[in-house]
This record gives C-alpha cells, sequence and structure tokens, in this order.
C-alpha cells in the first residue's frame, strides 16, 4: 500500500535536453540512487508548478518526489510499503 | 477500402489509469489493480487492472461489491492529475499521425486518418506505428478500430483489448454484431436494452430489422439514431478540439463518506457544488441557464430536480440560490442523504450567440461589460467574484474557499 508523506529531501538531478531527471536523493540520512524514472507529470497550483516523478531504486523500492518550483524544494510525497 | 472513404481510427488506452499506476510503480505489476475516485467503502472503481477483471472487477463498480470479489485486490485513489498530463502527451503523438484529432475522453480519442495512411504505406501500418510510439514513449498500450465511420472504429477497438487492432467494415459489423444483445452496442444502456426486450427486440440483428419509425414511436427522435447505430450507419465527422461542439453541461457530484442529516452539512455541500461549477464555467468562458440538483438518498433512491433561470448566469450565488431551493425539504430533515450534485446546462461560450446582453449576468465578461449588472449587490459580488477567481488563478483552487463550505 501506498503511504503518503511531505518530507523534504535532497535532490542530485540531472538536466538532460529540456528535460530534468532525478538522479539521486538524500531522506532520513540515507541516501537512495534511482536506477529509473517510470512516470512524470505536473500539476498546476495556481500560477505555479509541481513536477511529479515516480522514481525506482536498483531494489525496486517505489518512491513519488514532487518539485515546488515556486519554493525550489523538493520532498517525497508518497513511498510503497508492502 | 474504396478511394475517398473516410478511414477513422478510434484509439482507446488499455485500462488507463490503472496502467499508468502500474508503469509508475513496478511492483504492481500482475497484481489485481483498482483505481477509484475514493478507496472507502462508499468509492467507486474508475478503471481496474486485467488481472482484477479476472474476478468480476467492472469500471462503476462499489469499493465494497469490488472488494468482495478481490479481497487481495490493490485500491489506489486517483491520481487525476496524472492521467490528464499522460493523457495530454498522448495527445501529442495522436497529432503525429493526424491533423484530425477528436479526443472524447481523457483516454480515448478519433482520429481521421484518411490521406495520412499513406504516410506509412496504409492504415494499419499507420496506427500499428503509432501503437509502437505510444508505447515506446510511455509503456502504454492501447487497442484501436479502423474503419469508415467513428462508430464503426469506435464498436471495432472495443473488439481485441487489451493491445489490438481491429479493422471493420459494414459486412464485418454485421457479422460480429448482429447476433449480439442490443447493450453491446456504444450508446445502449440498460433501460432502452428493456424496452426493447419488451417488445421482442433483444439482438442488434433484430433492432436493425426493425422499422425506424416504430423505433421513433418508443424513443422519439432518438429511435432513428438507435436504428441507425444498429446497422453501423454514421457520417458524423471527426472534429478537431477547437471545432468541437461545445459543452452541453457542466456538473460536479459528491459521496459523502457517511450519510447525511444535517440541513447545514446538506446546503454548505451545494454551495460547494455550485463553487466548483461556477468556477469551472468562467474558467472555460461559459454561462448557463437550467440549474439542476441530483440527490441520492440513503435508501439509493435518487431525484433530480431543475430549474430554468431568467438570465444565464456563471456566478455562484445565483446557481447557489436555486440550487438549494431544488433540494426537497424532506432530504437531510427526515431522509438521510448520500450524494448530492449540482448541473448547469443549456450553455452558451460567452461571446457567441447571445444576441440579447440583457439575459445573462456573467463575471469575467470582459470591461464594459459588467455595466448591465444593474443591481448593486449584484456588482459587489460580481467584484468579489473576480478578486477570488484572480486568487485561485495565481495560488490554486484550494488557496481560498467560501466560509459557508467550511465545517465546525
Amino acid at each position: 500500500m501506498y503511504q503518503e508523506m511531505e518530507d523534504p529531501i535532497d535532490v542530485v538531478v540531472l538536466f538532460q535536453g529540456n528535460k530534468m531527471k532525478p538522479a539521486r536523493f538524500r531522506w532520513k540520512n540515507r541516501v537512495y540512487k534511482i536506477s529509473e524514472v517510470t512516470g512524470d507529470w505536473k500539476t498546476d497550483v495556481g500560477a505555479y508548478r509541481i513536477r511529479h516523478f515516480a522514481v525506482v531504486d536498483a531494489s525496486s523500492n517505489f518512491f513519488q518526489l514532487s518539485y515546488d518550483e515556486r519554493k525550489t524544494s523538493w520532498m517525497i510525497s508518497k513511498i510503497w510499503v508492502e | 477500402m474504396a478511394p475517398f472513404t473516410p478511414i477513422i481510427a478510434h484509439v482507446d488506452m488499455d485500462a488507463f489509469f490503472a496502467a499508468v499506476e502500474i508503469r509508475n510503480n513496478p511492483r504492481l505489476k500482475g497484481k489485481p489493480v483498482m483505481v477509484g475516485g475514493g478507496i472507502g467503502p462508499r468509492g467507486v472503481v474508475s478503471t481496474c487492472s486485467y488481472e482484477a477483471r479476472k474476478y468480476g472487477v467492472r469500471s462503476g463498480m462499489s469499493v465494497s461489491k469490488a472488494h468482495r470479489l478481490c479481497p487481495q485486490g490493490i485500491f489506489i485513489s486517483t491520481g487525476l492529475s496524472g492521467y490528464v498530463y499522460a493523457s495530454a502527451c498522448l495527445h501529442n503523438i495522436f497529432e503525429k499521425y493526424s491533423p484530425i484529432v477528436e479526443p472524447c475522453s481523457v483516454d480515448e480519442a478519433f482520429l481521421d486518418i484518411t490521406g495520412t495512411e499513406r504516410l506509412k504505406g496504409g492504415p494499419v501500418e499507420l496506427v500499428m506505428a503509432m501503437k509502437d510510439e505510444i508505447w515506446e514513449r510511455m509503456h502504454l498500450s492501447c487497442s484501436v478500430g479502423i474503419a469508415p465511420s467513428k462508430y464503426l472504429a469506435k464498436m471495432a477497438s472495443g473488439l481485441n483489448k487489451p493491445n489490438g487492432l481491429t479493422v471493420m467494415d459494414q459486412d464485418k459489423f454485421r457479422e460480429v454484431f448482429y447476433p449480439k444483445p442490443v447493450d453491446s452496442l456504444w450508446g445502449v444502456g440498460e433501460s432502452t436494452k428493456k424496452s426493447l426486450a419488451a417488445r421482442g427486440i433483444y439482438t442488434v440483428g433484430q433492432l436493425a430489422e426493425t422499422n425506424p419509425a416504430f423505433l421513433k414511436k418508443i424513443f422519439g427522435v432518438n429511435g432513428y439514431g438507435l436504428s441507425a447505430m444498429s446497422r453501423g450507419i454514421d457520417d458524423s465527422p471527426v472534429h478537431r478540439y477547437p471545432e468541437m461542439p461545445h459543452d452541453k453541461s457542466m456538473s460536479h457530484e459528491t459521496t459523502h463518506s457517511e450519510d447525511i442529516q444535517d440541513p447545514s452539512e446538506i446546503k454548505g455541500t451545494i454551495l460547494w457544488l455550485s463553487d466548483k461549477v461556477a468556477r469551472r464555467m468562467r474558467k472555460s468562458g461559459y454561462i448557463g441557464k437550467t440549474v439542476s440538483v441530483k440527490i441520492r438518498a440513503a435508501d439509493f433512491t435518487t431525484i433530480t430536480r431543475s430549474e430554468t433561470l431568467e438570465r444565464m448566469t456563471n456566478r455562484c450565488d445565483v446557481i447557489f440560490q436555486h440550487a438549494l431551493r431544488l433540494v426537497p425539504k424532506e432530504f437531510g430533515m427526515k431522509v438521510k442523504v448520500r450524494l448530492l450534485g449540482v448541473r448547469m446546462s443549456h450553455l452558451h461560450k460567452i461571446g457567441r450567440g447571445i444576441e440579447d446582453e440583457d439575459d445573462f449576468t456573467v463575471v469575467g465578461g470582459g470591461q464594459g461589460q459588467l455595466e448591465m449588472i444593474e443591481d448593486t449587490v449584484g456588482a459587489h459580488v460580481d467584484r468579489l467574484t473576480w478578486a477570488v477567481d484572480s486568487i485561485r488563478d495565481k495560488y490554486g483552487e484550494h488557496s481560498i474557499r467560501l466560509a459557508g463550505t467550511l465545517r465546525s
């Protein structure tokens, strides 16, 4: 099941062409290397935009990361727990 | 197909919401996944994976029933923004294969590929190339029907799901659908099926052989449409999005997590729904003339009430006042309420087709047009609504809300 949260995280991002791609992130003092971005989409909040990334690490753990363009900040918004 | 015969493709994404969720989270692959508007027992399954369908779960089924059929199923709350974004990406792919694309929902579209099929050698080759591109770029599969009309293309796309491709002409339509029950036709629901059954008409073939004039007596002008559908006849063109006919209505409804019996809560819900409908109308540039409410009691008795206004509007306060009056007094007093909905219909696009400007009250109609609002209170509400719209435009829909919609 999914567990929702709004935990701030630090993220290393690659800019490839005109796309941004999270590469690794630090959450609760642990660093996760992203092996695949499985989905990405955007939501408009008024005049601002939040970018969402569905990602998995090498162990196929799922995380949903969100980047708030207005606050220029990242957070982890959802994880999958068996 | 003969030269100059239209070639229409209908693209239907396979279990779209569930497929997006499974693509995003590979841990869900191979599992019965159900996506719904609310994962509580009152929620409804919007779509489900093919693994869930093996247990009898279907779109539109209540979550509680789906849970009974498939207790090991994984229920996921709808992430609409992700699906809408995926839909926009799909639309961009469609436009590479046809300049005439008509979206008919978030996960379906008609493409007029007359002429463009030559880009890849033929209609099947063109559609195969499009399916491949959708898979490569989005990791989503779709089923496509190719036919000389929209109706036949739509009927064809549903034949070989998932990941199907079906070419259909009139002969194949007769061969495949004539033995099937009438509700296998797109647009024929339970009540039409019952009406036809009462007259001894059970199959598409029987319906096709029925005199259209007889069907008109039963269903009014829709009888002719029903007859044409049963024979696979449809000459409606594929509309580009900007040329599509105007929306006929706009509505919002909500199912409460528990039945409500508090008149103030009903009032607050009607206000919230009116605000959502009015805001959507203003954003899309519509005004409307008929207000309707839908009320479903705890025992599933459902009623709708409508009122046509003297002046067209897109103002929340006007819609709310009329909608609230339409709710029968016993609801919330004696009768518990499960669902409430507000609808505006007889819509007009602002600036098109309105001859007498005194006939409407509109927010955001442009400088000078607001002078038509004669009463001071109306002008005050209009300025307030404009201010609220501006705040929502900048900070989002949830940044400000009407006090009457807050629960104590």
